[in-house]
């Protein structure tokens, strides 16, 4: 029971409730406001009957050519609002728009011990393409899966082919 | 150079350098495109407008001639709506309807703001008619989705052009599409009922359209929606459930006979909570009906417990053995407080928050693999607790129980340290015991935008305590966030402009003016002239410089009082309160007023200061042989003073009338402010008499005879008697006895916190008196003019000879009572501080003592910081006063 609807300025006056969890981040003002200028369709926020912020998504097209991609900068779901199966929502709305937007794959990072998110992934359909060494920085730094989906404009799923080996995050396009 | 002026705050300078470099090339696209830029940063639509054009002229594109639209749509909302009716929006209007003619738009963008235009101008048939002239392919998001815009757009145009069977039947075909978006429901059921009350019916002409116009279609359509979701094994969506439960309470609050054809409320909410009872949400789901069960309250809370299976004789059967379970009789819980069975008798209150706290501990064995980035299973347990406990304090009073409030969720937090509840509750009853909660390890973490919304959590408990340190620098970086926030959203309003997102434009501009009328921003920025005033000034020469450095106006309020915003998150904490106990809009708005009368007092504070340290040195009747424009200054600057004192006076006289108690907001919700305690402590009793010293001191040198000495003797002995009942509040003791027991009386260190603040006021004052009385000292080695002085001289004792004696020595014997003052101050604070170090409290008699024990050490670190700064700020003054000691009494004899 969620109202999806695209995520507005006003939205940062009350998004405490999924923002107070250590997990998720508080960025200055700029950060959001480049992804409303910029991909304002890939902002999204479910909002409860009772007008609660349930979570949000953040997310962007790039590349070029085979690499032109959806990618999912940030989700996250109020503590309140789990095991509902939002994260799945959010993830499939951004999939619908990369496909309208004829990308190749949808990718996302995230963090090696959150397994509780890998596995989330993994069963969206999303594959571990590499891993980035030491791509959040703190103490001490720690590897993130770059996970990839292939949409439908990848038929032969070009993009989700693992690497072998590692990679270094000045590496990661 | 462009960087540069944008550091500076001069975005009109980055436009006039381009205007210059234009039109030395004025067909340069690059140069128009930068220029165009400038003008968004300045907010210069007319001219945004004219460049845009100009850059369509030189080259032909699409972006070019929709900023000039979007332009022109910026001006009919900035504009009256006459205005914008008829010229802005039209105009914006012609210039779209020219390019769809010649099939000239490109992308979604340029597509929705031609809606968007129509929509304004109020022309929803035009807007429809456009819309369903597109292909649904036109928008992202495909058909029979949720983001659906094609469709959504219509259905909203429709229902607001009253064509509700159209309207309803593109609602009910999303629903069956997606049957969990809220919006939809709501606005398929306005249109049904809107088709009820006009007795609509299909005719020939209608008769493909697939509406529910009647409240039995609709019953039927809602009905199959849970017969659909029943079917699932799992996964079963919230939305139909919740739907059932809407239409129900829709058709009670029409008194309509279907009501009774659906399930009945005990029977639909029992069903919610058997299927989606260990969801978190399941509550904040169901609360706003759970009025509907009426008498069958006790009935549905008896069923639901019995269910749970949770009420064995035996403690061991008690107890939730996995964690749906025990999310359910949360759940339970949550919905029974809700429903006010939680208002107990005092020894009920607390046997069930015993129960509780066992359910909390016990419950945290099922939580053992879990992540520290997880909450616990248990927590709400505990929360549920505290809120118990919290009642039983309102009621009794008794301070035991917020220590035992505290020690369980210190507890509570080690074992789940992610819950920000847990913080945000600590914060809260840690600031009510006169503790600082981040100085003992609570910390929120506030970024950015929370200093706005969450900032309330930290400006006031830091000050209420004189942690002014930590007060100083959350402070600076708050304003910092605010600071820069004008210039950076600046930059993003014009990437707008750039990726030809034009619904975000007039978002930002309207994002940016809120945050620039919060009423937190201004707040701030008058508790930091504060928080400096007390901080950074030890003799009368840095008073001035700071004073002088934060560039006030004293005559002219710069402070838009009708445009202030609330931008506080007050929804921010849990709460499962009956309705009548959750924090009203009522409440909302008083403690939004209380802010305003807040900041008032500051505001007029700070304003007098300036003002007085702004007097002419000169006493004006001397100064007829100085140029008119000091004179005048003079004149100006001692009638604003007056008048702020005067304005001053009748803000704290209205103060005392309206804040004859300490306000207490329910606990999800604010702090009251310090005014309470400054009304009640005599604090703006006594800077009012310290104000009207300066006058007395400017005034006595006049000859027009305003007032006498006398006046400045009497005021003496009002200064002192104000001054008796200000040591007397801070000298009532931090540990007192109350209720059989010892208490920690928070109010005492607030009253220190507020009479320091008063002292350091009351310095600067005397500073400027001795400066006014300077030319009546006995000459010594000062360089003037001759002439000048001859003048002053002659003045001096033609006119008050005798006065001038008295008015030395009354000033004398002010800055010797201030000194005592200043010593009494510290001395109550130190037996204070010696009083905290030394004892316990005496709470040894309740099981959780050892916890307990330990959140006593933590208010003793608290106030031993708040004991360190508060001396150092009065010894600061200490040597202040010392430094205006006239010259004779501060040189050996």
């Amino acid at each position: 029971m969620t109202t999806l609807r695209p995520f507005t300025c006003d939205d940062m006056f009350r998004f405490n409730n999924v923002n107070l969890d250590p997990l998720t981040e508080t960025y200055g003002l700029s950060f959001y406001m480049q992804y409303l200028a910029h991909w304002p369709e890939y902002f999204l926020l479910a909002e409860a009957p009772n007008e609660d912020i349930m979570g949000y998504i953040m997310g962007k097209s790039e590349g070029h050519g085979e690499k032109w991609h959806g990618h999912v900068t940030a989700l996250t779901v109020a503590p309140e609002y789990r095991r509902l199966g939002l994260a799945a929502t959010f993830m499939s709305a951004l999939e619908e728009i990369s496909e309208k937007k004829r990308a190749y794959f949808v990718d996302l990072f995230v963090r090696v011990s959150n397994k509780v998110a890998v596995d989330m992934y993994k069963q969206l359909g999303y594959s571990v393409y590499r891993r980035v060494l030491e791509y959040y920085s703190g103490d001490p730094d720690e590897d993130a899966f770059d996970m990839r989906k292939a949409l439908s404009m990848d038929t032969e799923g070009k993009s989700v082919i693992a690497l072998q080996h590692p990679v270094r995050p000045e590496d990661v396009e | 150079m462009t960087m540069c002026y944008r550091e500076l705050k001069r975005p009109e300078m980055i436009a006039e350098a381009y205007e210059k470099a234009v039109k030395k090339e004025p067909g340069n696209e690059e140069l128009l495109s930068h220029l165009f830029m400038a003008y968004v940063r300045c907010g210069n639509y007319t001219k945004q407008q004219q460049t845009a054009m100009a850059l369509y002229k030189v080259a032909p594109k699409n972006p070019y001639y929709f900023w000039a639209v979007m332009s022109i749509v910026m001006q009919a909302h900035m504009s009256d709506s006459k205005l914008s009716c008829t010229m802005y929006l039209p105009l914006a209007e012609r210039m779209i309807a020219k390019m769809v003619k010649e099939n000239k738009l490109e992308g979604e963008a340029e597509l929705k703001l031609y809606i968007m235009v129509l929509e304004k101008s109020g022309k929803r048939q035009q807007a429809l008619d456009f819309v369903n002239g597109l292909l649904e392919a036109s928008f992202l998001g495909t058909p029979g989705s949720r983001w659906n815009f094609y469709l959504t757009k219509k259905a909203e145009l429709l229902l607001r052009m009253e064509r509700y069977s159209e309207s309803n039947a593109i609602y009910r075909q999303l629903l069956l599409d997606d049957p969990d978006q809220w919006q939809y429901y709501q606005d398929y059921f306005t249109s049904m009922f809107a088709l009820v009350d006009i007795n609509w019916t299909p005719d020939e002409t209608t008769q493909s359209v697939s509406c529910d116009y009647t409240v039995e279609l609709a019953l039927v359509f809602i009905e199959q929606g849970i017969a659909r979701e029943e079917a699932k094994s799992s996964k079963k969506l919230r939305g139909p459930y919740l739907a059932c439960l809407e239409l129900l309470q829709l058709l009670l609050k029409r008194n309509h006979s279907a009501a009774s054809r659906l399930a009945s409320p005990l029977e639909q909410i029992k069903q919610y909570f058997t299927i989606f009872g260990d969801k978190n949400c399941c509550f904040s789901d169901i609360s706003n009906y759970l009025y509907m069960l009426e008498s069958e309250t006790d009935k549905f809370l008896a069923d639901i417990l019995t269910s749970l299976g949770l009420n064995g004789e035996n403690t061991e059967d008690m107890l939730a053995k996995e964690p749906k379970i025990m999310q359910r009789h949360v759940c339970y819980l949550a919905v029974s407080r809700r429903l006010g069975k939680h208002c107990l008798s005092h020894q009920e209150k607390l046997r069930l928050a015993e129960e509780l706290i066992h359910r909390h501990r016990e419950g945290l064995t099922l939580g053992t693999d879990l992540l520290t980035t997880d909450l616990q299973y248990s927590d709400n347990y505990c929360l549920l607790a505290v809120h118990l406990l919290y009642d039983a304090w309102c009621e009794s009073g008794d301070q035991l129980l917020l220590w035992t409030i505290c020690a369980l969720l210190e507890s509570a937090l080690k074992s789940s340290p992610s819950n920000f509840h847990i913080k945000l509750l600590l914060t809260k009853i840690y600031s009510y015991l006169g503790i600082y909660g981040p100085s003992v390890g609570i910390k929120l973490e506030l970024r950015h935008i929370q200093f706005d919304t969450l900032g309330y959590m930290c400006f006031h408990p830091a000050l209420k305590v004189g942690h002014y340190s930590a007060w100083k620098s959350v402070l600076t970086e708050a304003l910092l966030f605010f600071s820069t926030n004008f210039k950076d959203t600046s930059e993003y309003i014009i990437s707008a402009y750039k990726y030809g997102s034009f619904t975000k434009v007039y978002e930002f501009v309207q994002f940016r003016q809120r945050l620039n009328d919060s009423l937190q921003f201004a707040l701030l920025n008058v508790e930091k002239n504060i928080c400096d005033l007390i901080l950074e000034t030890s003799n009368h020469q840095s008073a001035e410089k700071v004073l002088t450095s934060m560039d006030i106006d004293p005559i002219i309020d710069e402070c838009k009082w009708e445009d202030l915003r609330d931008n506080r998150d007050l929804d921010v904490m849990l709460t499962w309160d009956p309705p009548h106990s959750c924090l009203t809009h009522e409440q909302r708005h008083l403690s939004f007023t209380e802010q305003k009368q807040w900041l008032r007092l500051r505001n007029l504070t700070v304003r007098a200061l300036t003002a007085a340290m702004l007097l002419p040195a000169l006493p004006l009747s001397h100064e007829s042989t100085t140029s008119q424009a000091v004179n005048g200054g003079g004149t100006n600057m001692c009638d604003a003073l007056l008048s702020l004192h005067d304005q001053l006076k009748q803000h704290v006289e209205e103060l005392e009338t309206e804040h004859t108690c300490e306000r207490r907001y329910s606990l999800q919700g604010p702090f009251c402010t310090l005014i309470y305690p400054f009304v009640t402590g005599r604090h703006g009793a006594l800077l009012l008499q310290f104000l009207r010293v300066v006058q007395c001191c400017f005034f006595l040198q006049d000859d027009t005879g305003k007032l006498e000495t006398s006046d400045l003797q009497m005021l003496t002995l009002e200064i002192d008697e104000s001054m008796k009942l200000v040591i007397g509040r801070v000298s009532e003791g931090i540990i007192v006895e109350g209720n059989g027991q010892q208490q920690f009386s928070a109010s005492t260190l607030t009253q220190a916190v507020l009479a320091v603040e008063t002292l350091s006021h009351g310095c600067l004052l005397l500073g400027v008196c001795d400066k006014l009385l300077q030319p009546l000292r006995p000459v010594t080695g000062r360089k003037k003019s001759k002439k000048k002085e001859e003048t002053v001289q002659q003045a001096v004792t033609s006119v008050i000879s005798i006065t001038t004696t008295q008015l030395l020595s009354e000033f004398s014997s002010l800055l010797v009572r201030m000194e005592t003052f200043a010593q009494e101050l510290l001395n109550a604070v130190s037996a204070d501080a010696i009083s905290m170090e030394m004892q316990q409290l005496n709470l040894k008699t309740t099981p959780s003592s050892d916890m307990i024990e330990d959140v006593w050490k933590k208010a003793q670190f608290s106030y031993s910081l708040s004991y360190k700064q508060i001396r150092d700020v009065i010894e600061t003054k200490r040597k202040y006063l010392a430094s205006l000691k006239p010259q004779s009494s501060k040189q050996p004899h």
